[in-house]
């Protein structure tokens, strides 16, 4: 008979399936559904009562749960939504543990990461989102709206899609800069799943060609009287021409809000720049985002491929379709 | 519903790739549950390799020198019977007591190896084929195992590809002479873990299990014709299970990835305008 498992370990168990979930299969309920049963739809997620009927003694409690989602969250992108608008939980929008920027409608939400709903913090988000570079986000930010408009599906003209999402920028005060996209497709009564996750950034501050680095994460679940899975990280690089050049003139040592970019892992700075720039942002913009359509274009052409080879490749690798003694 | 089929919904969410992991952490969570888990979940097979009493190793049947697979059917103790030899590895005090086939059903499961491991060639080209039989109150069971595992080339860097499929027959006498019902149940698992240029880590695996409906075939002469009747009905299904894995299955998954981006944002454009104007159509009121 092997070890007892403490308690603990126990936990870190059940976190992992938690974590490694497909998209949309941790819950059960629309969104839509969610907000009007909020103090019922913990009975509702299925993974939950799974998890809760093997692990016995009371051991997945609510502070466990609360702990598994804030993570689950920021690894899946989950997009958490309240009456008024939507907020993309990821790390590069995280002001702190479960507050999340909406850099567009400047505001910090508080998001209940069981429930993936939030309510408006507004308090200093507008401090953070000032300066100059402020100016860029909002140009990059309607570049990458026409962007998605133009190659991610909102469920308007392909019937056989569930698909939603949406893509953010956000730009710290000293001129980091990053794009993160978060689609989802979901459609559990036909046992489907699907979520494409990408984030880019990028330092502004240089003129000239500047570095661009990214993460196209794919995870796609099938399992129709069966268990089919897609799973897949990518990491890319490229190249962004840069034609704005950024001055930094003086610190200010007294603002108080905390920088929302990584700020969960960077110490609180109290830094600000004032900053002075030449030349017009909106053409770095627009190289930016068409870098970026460019690079996950072509890896989605390159999976396209993959498909189409895994028929003479590696699927022929394991089995035949034909029996070669017979050719 | 019983806590194991609570274990199987939390295993049907994670990646079949990395099922022998995930169950090792449902046992971790329910010890209780170690023996009914194991027999539910269907793992990768394996190719024999037995450490015992940390002395002795075999990666094969020594008196025939062949490797074969182990499973559950061939299974007593620690020791595995051997589909060649017909001996248990590592060797079982009072071996004549361990379960073998009865001498009739021996020779069929004999006939069965040698020709299963010809058409595990023909389709495999590499791999591993047993196949063990046991007699029933009224006929017999065979159990057909494949594993292969699968290198990559040049272009396939990093791709460890395994195949698993373990196809079950149970046989029994019907009340009209010489005829039997045959009813098969088979399970592939496959996975295919690459790392591929400008694709970056990728997985796509898959876990099914099929029934065949049940057969009722009847014949003269037996020993012949069950082998003929039981190859023609997995050759058909395996064939059938491949096609569908790569075809439908995989394709499947392409499918949702392209449900959530496209390729060419001018077929997404025209097919918004198509819709618009179909939609402002309906609605306009016709006199």
């Amino acid at each position: 008979m092997a070890e007892e498992y403490t308690p603990d370990q126990q936990k870190k168990i059940a976190k992992h399936f938690v974590l490694v979930a497909p998209h949309g299969e941790v819950h059960d309920l629309t969104k839509e559904l969610q907000t009007k049963l909020k103090n019922l739809k913990n009975n509702k997620f299925v993974l939950l009562t799974d998890l809760r009927a093997v692990v016995k003694g009371g051991l997945l409690d609510d502070k466990w749960l609360h702990a598994a989602m804030t993570e689950y969250n920021k690894r899946h992108f989950e997009i958490a939504e309240s009456d008024k608008t939507k907020v993309i939980c990821c790390p590069q929008g995280e002001v702190e543990a479960n507050k999340y920027l909406n850099p567009e409608k400047k505001v910090i939400c508080t998001v209940d990461p069981v429930t993936q709903v939030f309510f408006l913090f507004g308090i200093r988000a507008d401090v953070i989102l000032s300066g100059e570079f402020l100016e860029f986000r909002e140009k990059a930010h309607s570049k990458l709206k026409e962007y998605l408009n133009g190659f991610y599906e909102d469920g308007t003209t392909n019937p056989a899609s569930m698909s939603r999402g949406q893509g953010t920028v956000y730009v710290s005060p000293d001129g980091q800069l990053a794009v993160v996209i978060s689609f989802k497709n979901l459609n559990v009564s036909n046992y489907w799943t699907g979520g494409w996750q990408s984030e880019w950034t990028v330092k502004l501050g240089k003129k000239g060609p500047t570095k661009l680095e990214g993460r196209i994460r794919l995870k796609v679940h099938y399992y129709e009287d069966g268990n089919v899975q897609l799973n897949s990280t990518f990491n890319e690089t490229g190249e962004v021409e840069v034609s704005v050049e950024f001055f930094f003139l003086k610190h200010f040592v007294s603002l108080s809000a905390s920088p929302f970019f990584l700020g969960a892992t960077k110490k609180f700075k109290k830094n600000v720049f004032e900053i002075i720039r030449e030349n017009d942002p909106s053409s770095t913009a627009t190289a930016l985002i068409n870098t970026i359509r460019t690079l996950e274009n072509d890896f989605q052409l390159r999976l396209e491929k993959f498909y189409v080879q895994m028929h003479d490749s590696t699927f022929k690798n394991m089995r035949r379709y034909d029996n070669f003694k017979k050719i | 519903m019983t806590d194991v089929k609570h274990c199987l919904n939390i295993l049907r969410r994670t990646p079949p790739s990395d099922v022998v992991d995930n169950l090792e952490r449902l046992i971790a969570l329910r010890l209780d549950l170690d023996e009914e888990l194991c027999q539910r979940v269907d793992t990768p097979l394996e190719l024999v390799r037995i450490t015992h009493k940390g002395k002795h190793t075999y990666d094969k049947d020594t008196k025939t020198g062949k490797q074969f697979i182990l499973c559950d059917y061939n299974r007593d103790g620690d020791s595995y019977r051997s589909p060649w030899s017909n001996e248990y590895f590592p060797s079982i005090e009072d071996g004549d007591e361990c379960l073998r086939p009865s001498e009739n059903l021996r020779k069929l499961e004999l006939e069965a190896n040698e020709v299963f491991d010809h058409y595990r060639h023909a389709y495999f080209e590499g791999g591993v084929s047993s196949v063990y039989m046991w007699d029933l109150d009224a006929g017999f069971a065979a159990c057909f195992c494949i594993q292969k595992e699968a290198q990559g080339d040049k272009d396939l860097q990093g791709f460890k590809g395994s195949w698993s499929s373990v196809h079950v027959f149970e046989v029994k006498n019907q009340a009209q002479k010489d005829t039997y019902e045959y009813r098969l149940t088979s399970t592939v698992l496959v996975s295919m873990p690459l790392q591929l240029k400008g694709l970056g880590d990728i997985d796509l695996s898959d876990s099914h299990k099929f029934q065949q409906t049940q057969t009722l075939r009847s014949f003269g002469e037996q020993k012949q014709s069950h082998l003929e009747i039981m190859g023609e009905m997995l050759e058909d299904l395996e064939l059938d299970l491949r096609n569908t894995i790569e075809g439908v299955y995989f394709q499947k998954t392409k499918e949702i990835v392209n449900g959530m981006r496209v390729t060419d944002a001018e077929i997404k454009a025209r097919d918004k305008k198509m819709a618009d104007t179909l939609k402002s159509a309906a609605g306009s009121k016709k006199p």
